[in-house]
């Protein structure tokens, strides 16, 4: 029961302190800033392409093309099929949001980082304060 | 019929107030264009922001129903909509559920969102057929209603590109405007205020036809 004690404990300690190296690390190596855009059907596109081809074609009017422009925002584990980059401008990296989509969001990554080391260091000092209490059992 | 009755019935009806023009004390009816708002869902897109450094909440309906009537000539006009609150998504359906309970937007006691507003024309780009009309009205959210000023681009679409959109002749509109929330009865509970901005960013990005929606 002791060494069980220990694992919990040491475990805890383990989530405290790398919670927040590893939302770091997962935002870093598997994030991307991505334009997203609430995506618009085809006919619609067509229009707008022919507005802003009507405008100038500037390169900033191009994400309107595909939909609603939102904005510039990191996300994490997002396939690469779904990176879309337009025809007009393919410097621009965009994520064609579409109804029910929830990407996760590498600020969320942090947001769960803080009640993780909270709760880890909590947990884990509690685990291990309890097996010093635990007399070890008796030699035979 | 003699020549003199001819004469006083055409006396009588001239001077009669007009069967099409306002009567004395009656507002005077808009004229001009009506173009209908939501008869397509992929044609209607109005997005809702809260932005915090947790989490930025995406929501959007493509519902909606309403119409502008825009008066070319006189460059004035007026419109009106209304946006279901249940059609509100933010792409989590137990976030949707609190969206629409009594501490938020109380969706069975305020099933709509509505705005109506005065227009009036305030720039004209010819070569681009841009415009720009201002408009200044009010916005109703759990039954509480505000003031709302602003500008919205509406630019008029060549009847070539809109023949792929559908019926009618076609025009595209943009605003974008900040809603604070609390203005409208709306308290952020502590347990979401991390969560959940104070003021939501809302862009409307719609296509209206002259062509009204057909009837079920």
């Amino acid at each position: 029961m002791k060494g069980l004690l220990r694992v919990l404990g040491f475990a805890g300690l383990a989530v405290g302190v790398l919670a927040y190296p590893a939302a770091w690390g997962v935002g870093a190596a598997a994030g991307r800033d991505l334009l997203i855009v609430e995506a618009a059907d085809a006919a619609s596109v067509e229009a707008n392409r022919g507005l802003w081809e009507i405008d100038g074609s500037e390169k900033k009017g191009v994400p309107g093309i595909y939909g609603t422009p939102r904005g510039v925002e990191r996300l994490v584990l997002v396939p690469a099929d779904r990176v879309f980059r337009p025809r007009e401008d393919p410097s621009l990296a965009i994520y064609l949001k579409r109804a029910g989509d929830h990407p996760t969001q590498a600020q969320t990554l942090f947001f769960f980082a803080l009640p993780s080391t909270i709760g880890g260091l909590v947990a884990g000092g509690a685990f291990l304060f309890l097996a010093s209490r635990r007399k070890s059992p008796a030699p035979a | 019929m003699t020549r003199r009755a001819a004469v006083l019935l055409a006396a009588v009806l001239a001077a009669a107030p007009s069967a099409t023009g306002p009567a004395a004390g009656q507002e005077e009816k808009a004229t001009g264009t009506t173009y209908h708002f939501g008869v397509s869902p992929s044609r209607t897109t109005l997005l809702f922001e809260s932005e915090t450094s947790v989490e930025t909440i995406h929501g959007v309906t493509h519902t909606m129903s309403g119409a502008a009537v825009l008066d070319g000539e006189k460059g004035t006009g007026s419109v009106e909509f209304k946006v279901p609150v249940k059609s509100l998504e933010t792409g989590i359906s137990l976030r949707d559920e609190h969206l629409r309970s009594e501490d938020w937007l109380h969706e069975a006691k305020h099933p709509e969102i509505s705005f109506k507003a005065a227009l009036k024309r305030s720039k004209v780009d010819e070569a681009t057929k841009k415009e720009t009309w201002g408009y200044d009205g009010e916005i109703t959210i759990k039954g509480v209603t505000k003031a709302l000023k602003g500008d919205a681009t509406v630019q008029r679409i060549p009847d070539d590109l809109g023949k792929k959109l559908g019926r009618g002749s076609w025009i595209k509109v943009k605003t974008d405007f900040p809603i604070t929330i609390k203005e409208f009865g709306i308290e952020v509970p502590e347990v979401a205020a991390a969560k959940v901005s104070p003021t939501w960013d809302v862009r409307v990005d719609i296509f209206g036809t002259t062509a009204a929606p057909e009837k079920e």
